[in-house]
């Protein structure tokens, strides 16, 4: 899988556009998907991850079934034979097991909403398809010309280290993250009209990487993310707990670690946690850290909730949600992360995760990353009550605007 | 009598600097101490003793001793009251004119803390179990004194030498710290000596067998693993490489590429007898394993690939992706590091892999609630009893305990023992010599 060290004119693209020229006399039975591995965010590009995903189209080309074109940014193309696309939906499935569940790294892809895969008929899209691999080319060109080019960014990354690590952990310690502290509000609905219940507080990871670790591929290591995590959280405790004067008001969500929990940092947080804000916090613990060690995290558990925190599992997906039982695990809610390309995948797949969801008690169910109405339109379908994400900011935002303009309405009369 | 207006400080000396001090004041000491002198003033006095020490390995980290001994904090604020905190981790409270309806909540509560331990769970609370007594020392000062004394007798009245890590009320920690804690720079000159030296004399193996009807043995595969605390005296004498989960979660990357490496030079063709290693997902996708697959060729039979429980809910989606990979060419997969709490939590089989690996801790049959024992009995109908092992079995208790439970596959360092035995009553025809492939 030649991604350097080729001419760019002859590399995968030309190859591409020269393939389809030639199928213009076999467009019939022809199909052809293009999945976009570069609008993974940068640092969710790992090569021996992209490799793997190649290779699950081994069988189908060796067989002549099928022909793949992988990008110089890392998308591949794939144009097959009617009759492998069971095959080419397995493969696809695959591919998005090892994209699809990283819990530690926020965002998946560059932009919401975006679909992981584009798929075309040839014989119907023949033309844009044809327009598609001469774009292709031509910015394949542009970037051997020394042009700004999307060429892989985990090419030009380079992998977190534990050297690295060291060095940030200590930036952190003098580091003012006050800018860096975002809020979303986690909200019911009536109609369309959004009620805020809690917002969560959280250090953007894109923002960190961008200040202290830029061009640092985070997905290198999770292991040493997630002991920079842990750091964070500290960091993140000291700022709340001086908080004093600045108004938090309302219920507030933090991501912490098990480990956060049981150090005494935290105890020392909890000591320091004004009055008005006891009972009103909850802790968001990643899967990840709950099994890593249960023991720890019901010790956690039955510790923090003593003292009035309430406990919320986050980052679960459609596949990891079979693993946990909110009850048993002792959680007062759990946070599903919206994908949406769950709607390519057949009628049989989103009814399967509807099922699921559904048996999960909606009530304590956060859906996040809403992007768009779909989401939404799914959390009611599946009997989700709490949603967070860009879409019911937006929708936040409009009541806001809604609000302060029957307030002016009533003034003027 | 002494007034406690705080609660016992509990700073975390820093281990790298603080240096060993020999003291004769210890906790025991000045607890036996205020035991003592009590004999003149009992008036109101009561105590609850917690005997952390006696819970499972799970319980005895230094975290649950300070969250434990914080329940205390409102009591020792409001009440003449004392907490210590001993060398082993046990909590002796000691009041004066304490009301019940305020005691009896903190120790419930701190009864809680600890209920995934069978010992702790099984105590009612009100002073006749063996995780917290109670006294009362107007009415028994001699039952109080003579408990005290057996506490702190264990340590004698000989000098305890306070290191950093045990004084202040820091429990030991379940396996004694040896060393430094590992932190990002250690770790990065951890990876750069792993991956340059030499593996011999590193690499550990142990024994699955298969227990059938009749009694007899018949070996599973033999695990192959890199001995810790060797590699740790070779690369990092004086750091602690597992003190730090995460940061030794990235080290095992460098050692699944040593150990492939290593294992990658075997004859496949020749070997008789499976093998297994524990490896990273990730790594299974990397080039490192493409050499290994090379060399076992079509001998994919005779490997098992081990993943952690920790690793393989770190990116389900991963797993899921690599565990097919495998599968389709032949290797066995195998799912590491559950113990009885884990089953209560989740459904294994969810993972479909091959085979299961349960851990228990020493003295099996008394750590396991009788739930825990159900609940292993119920995934052995699910699952099935051929894909279950039950490892660090190291008495021939843990194996009655073990097949009580239907189960019929067991590691541990017993199992290589009953298997050398074996080798040597049988000669060479049965199980074979341990070293040899």
């Amino acid at each position: 899988m030649p991604i350097s060290g080729k001419p760019k004119t002859t590399g995968q693209e030309g190859l591409l556009l020269d393939y389809i020229q030639r199928l213009e006399q076999h467009k019939k039975g022809r199909h052809a998907v293009h999945i976009h591995l570069s609008r993974l965010k940068p640092f969710n590009r790992r090569d021996h991850h992209i490799r793997a995903a190649t290779s699950t189209f081994d069988g189908m080309v060796r067989s002549l079934n099928g022909q793949i074109f992988v990008l110089d940014n890392t998308d591949i193309i794939v144009i097959y034979k009617a009759g492998v696309q069971g095959e080419v939906d397995q493969a696809i499935r695959k591919i998005r097991f090892l994209f699809g569940d990283d819990p530690l790294l926020a965002e998946n892809m560059e932009d919401e909403g975006v679909r992981f895969c584009t798929w075309y008929k040839v014989d119907t899209q023949y033309e844009e398809l044809v327009r598609l691999a001469r774009t292709l080319v031509d910015r394949a060109k542009r970037g051997s010309e020394g042009a700004p080019v999307a060429t892989p960014a985990a090419e030009r990354e380079r992998p977190l280290t534990p050297k690295m690590l060291g060095r940030v952990e200590g930036a952190l310690a003098r580091a003012d993250l006050d800018n860096m502290l975002r809020r979303q509000y986690v909200c019911t609905l009536r109609g369309n009209v959004p009620e805020a219940l809690f917002s969560e507080l959280f250090i953007s990871i894109g923002d960190l990487r961008e200040t202290l670790l830029p061009r640092v591929n985070l997905a290198s290591s999770p292991w040493l993310f997630h002991h920079l995590t842990e750091t964070l959280d500290k960091r993140v405790l000291a700022m709340l707990a001086k908080t004093g004067e600045r108004t938090i008001t309302g219920e507030i969500s933090l991501n912490l670690n098990v480990g956060t929990l049981l150090s005494p940092e935290f105890l020392h947080f909890d000591d320091n946690v004004i009055a008005s804000m006891r009972g009103n916090i909850i802790i968001e613990l990643q899967k990840v850290d709950v099994f890593a060690d249960l023991d720890a995290y019901l010790f956690a558990r039955e510790f923090v909730r003593e003292r009035k925190y309430r406990i919320c599992i986050d980052g679960l997906t459609y596949l990891t949600l079979p693993f946990v039982d909110r009850e048993r695990l002792g959680a007062d809610m759990i946070k599903l992360v919206w994908n949406p390309d769950i709607l390519d995948q057949g009628r049989d797949a989103i009814d399967d995760f509807r099922r699921m969801v559904k048996a999960q008690n909606g009530a304590n169910t956060v859906l996040c990353r809403c992007d768009n109405r779909d989401a939404v339109e799914f959390g009611q379908s599946a009997g989700i009550m709490m949603y967070q994400g860009r879409y019911i900011e937006k929708l936040i935002a409009e009541e806001n605007r809604k609000r302060s303009i029957r307030k002016r309405k009533t003034m003027v009369q | 009598m002494l007034k406690a207006k705080k609660p016992i400080s509990m700073v975390e000396p820093d281990p790298v600097t603080a240096p060993e001090r020999r003291e004769t004041v210890t906790q025991e000491s000045i607890l036996l101490d205020h035991a003592r002198r009590l004999e003149d003033s009992r008036d109101g006095r009561c105590a609850v003793a917690f005997r952390l020490s006696g819970l499972r390995e799970h319980y005895r980290e230094p975290y649950h001793i300070r969250i434990a001994a914080r329940a205390f904090d409102a009591i020792l604020q409001r009440h003449d009251a004392r907490l210590y905190v001993l060398s082993e981790g046990d909590i002796v409270f000691i009041g004066r004119d304490i009301p019940g309806n305020e005691l009896d909540p903190v120790v419930f509560k701190v009864r809680s803390l600890f209920r995934g331990d069978p010992m702790a769970s099984s105590d009612d609370g009100l002073g006749g179990g063996k995780f917290i007594k109670r006294f009362d020392i107007e009415r028994d000062y001699g039952a109080f004194l003579g408990h005290i004394k057996e506490l702190v007798g264990a340590r004698g009245g000989r000098e305890v030498p306070v290191s950093a890590a045990a004084s202040s009320a820091q429990a030991p920690h379940k396996r004694l710290p040896r060393g430094r804690p590992l932190d990002p720079e250690l770790l990065d000159a951890l990876c750069v000596a792993t991956g340059n030296i030499g593996f011999h004399g590193l690499i550990d193996e142990q024994y699955a067998i298969r227990i059938s009807v009749g009694g007899d043995g018949e070996v599973l595969f033999r695990e192959q693993y890199v001995a810790i605390d060797r590699l740790g005296d070779r690369v990092a004498p004086g750091v602690d490489i597992l003190s730090d989960k995460w940061l030794f979660q990235h080290l095992t990357e460098t050692l699944d590429h040593r150990l492939l490496s290593h294992l990658g030079q075997e004859n496949f063709e020749e070997m008789e007898r499976a093998i297994s290693i524990n490896l990273n997902v990730a790594s299974v996708l990397r080039s490192p394993f493409r050499a290994f697959d090379k060399a076992v060729g079509r001998n994919a039979g005779k490997v098992v690939i081990e993943f952690q429980q920790m690793n393989v809910f770190a990116d389900v989606g991963a797993y899921m992706y690599v565990r097919d990979w495998l599968r389709a060419r032949g290797y066995r997969v195998l799912i590491d590091g559950l113990n009885p709490l884990s089953l209560q939590f989740f459904d294994p089989a969810l993972l479909a892999a091959d085979y299961y690996k349960i851990y228990w801790g020493e003295g099996a049959a008394a750590r396991v609630t009788a739930r825990q024992s159900q609940q292993i009995r119920d995934l052995v109908s699910g699952i099935g009893r051929d894909r279950i092992i039950m490892a660090r079995i190291d008495s021939q208790a843990g194996i009655e305990f073990g097949l009580g439970l239907g189960l019929v596959m067991f590691q541990g360092r017993y199992i290589d023992r009953l298997v050398d035995e074996m080798a040597e009553s049988m000669g060479t025809a049965g199980f074979g010599n341990r070293k040899g492939l």
